[in-house]
């Protein structure tokens, strides 16, 4: 039981407290490319995808690099090298067996495996020293809280379009100052108070 | 409608419009996590403009002297892995800036690999460039990017902090809350607007002369137009 509520805390903490974009601003590029709910899903899916298997590798590496000495300098070449072997296999599984899906996703393959959301999620487990359960736990929670994310800055984004909003801060701007609040509406949800 | 002035314009500023008008962050939204997520103190915008230039510079003129001979789909991998490996170089480069500037710095300077100013122009824009041109939109793209690192860096240390470059400055606001992210999204934002504007100014200038508004003729007493 006690394991479960450790797996469930992880991966709530991925989802929520320490959402990727709202805590971190990790994968804020990638909020201006997806403008629908269609490929906001299927950004996301490949993303908890790539998050989900790398994530496990990740405890491997940290188990090799254990004793080995100055491993910080090579523990992100080696985990961008698991990255590509990851992306390389998906994308000759899907040319060979699926090509008619890699018509549909070969264009977000790329963008969804190399982000600063995919590899910060590499470099957080890697700091927070997880286990092999709840790094699965946290590279699942960190996809499915970015899609949620992205999904509320869609929303938010219709209702702005719809607006009558000054036109220099049409688009980008009025964007990130959106996304701004709703951060801080979601510090203080989970409990924080601003610092004084 | 006439658009001379409006392209001699464009034509004029063609290598360094990135840095001001079409700057890379405040316009194309290239880059954000770390002006957003990093910029909480001037040591750490100094280290990350530092190292985006060793990272970026050497590896955008890999794409335009090789980029088009890699398939398109290994374009991206070949782009990260040359980073990550300029990355470690980049870590000594910045070492010198402050004791604990790794610190200070977290995830981000190993985020440096991925980041979306090299992903997008490198796999885009730059295959079709030749070396020099290549090598000027590294340093034009780096500068755009430290302005904006700078000017977001200092407002933030200086009303979060009240230091500057890690000194303790007497400065009459002090708002910790000025190094949350969510702070750092709002002033990235209003910045974005500012250059909007600017960009639109220029624009609206340059169409001005070359299209004068027409004053109405005035017709004689009694005469209906």
């Amino acid at each position: 039981m006690d394991f479960l509520y450790q797996i469930l805390v992880v991966f709530v903490t991925a989802l929520v407290a320490e959402n990727a974009l709202f805590a971190r601003s990790l994968g804020a590029g990638e909020i201006l490319n997806y403008r629908r709910p269609k490929q906001i899903l299927l950004f996301s899916a490949v993303l908890i995808v790539v998050t989900t298997l790398s994530s496990v590798l990740t405890v491997f590496i940290n188990l090799a690099l254990a004793e080995v000495q100055n491993a910080y300098l090579f523990r992100p070449i080696l985990f961008i090298i698991c990255i590509t072997i990851i992306y390389v296999a998906a994308y000759l599984i899907l040319h060979f067996f699926f090509p008619k899906l890699l018509s549909f996703v070969g264009g977000i393959l790329p963008y969804a495996t190399y982000n600063c959301l995919s590899i910060g999620t590499l470099l957080l487990i890697s700091s927070k020293r997880l286990s092999l359960i709840e790094s699965w736990s946290f590279g699942i929670g960190t996809g499915m809280g970015f899609m949620a994310a992205l999904l509320l800055v869609y929303v938010g984004r219709r209702k702005l379009t719809l607006s009558n909003i000054p036109k220099s801060f049409k688009g980008l701007p009025i964007t990130l100052i959106y996304i701004g609040l709703l951060s801080l509406a979601i510090y203080g949800l989970v409990g924080h108070q601003l610092p004084s | 409608m006439k658009l001379k002035r409006v392209r001699r314009y464009r034509y004029a500023t063609r290598y360094i419009r990135p840095i001001l008008g079409n700057n890379v962050v405040l316009s194309a939204g290239l880059a954000l996590p770390f002006v957003i997520g990093a910029s909480t103190s001037m040591n750490n915008a100094l280290a990350l403009t530092i190292a985006i230039g060793i990272v970026n510079i050497p590896t955008m003129i890999f794409a335009s002297l090789l980029g088009k001979k890699i398939p398109q789909w290994l374009r991206l991998p070949c782009y990260v892995l040359l980073a990550s490996a300029l990355v470690v170089v980049s870590r000594f480069a910045v070492s010198w800036i402050a004791p604990n500037i790794f610190d200070s710095l977290g995830i981000y300077l190993t985020l440096l690999a991925v980041n979306t100013i090299l992903l997008v122009r490198g796999k885009q824009v730059i295959p079709q460039y030749n070396f020099y041109r290549a090598a000027l939109d590294g340093v034009v793209t780096t500068v755009s990017f430290g302005i904006v690192m700078f000017v977001v860096s200092l407002c933030r240390e200086l009303v979060g902090n009240n230091t500057l470059w890690g000194d303790a400055i007497n400065f009459p606001i002090k708002l910790p809350g000025a190094l949350l992210p969510a702070f750092g999204f709002i002033l990235v934002g209003l910045l974005a607007a500012w250059a909007k504007f600017f960009r639109r100014l220029v624009i609206r200038y340059n169409l001005r002369k070359d299209n004068p508004p027409r004053t109405a003729a005035k017709l004689p007493e009694g005469e209906v137009e």
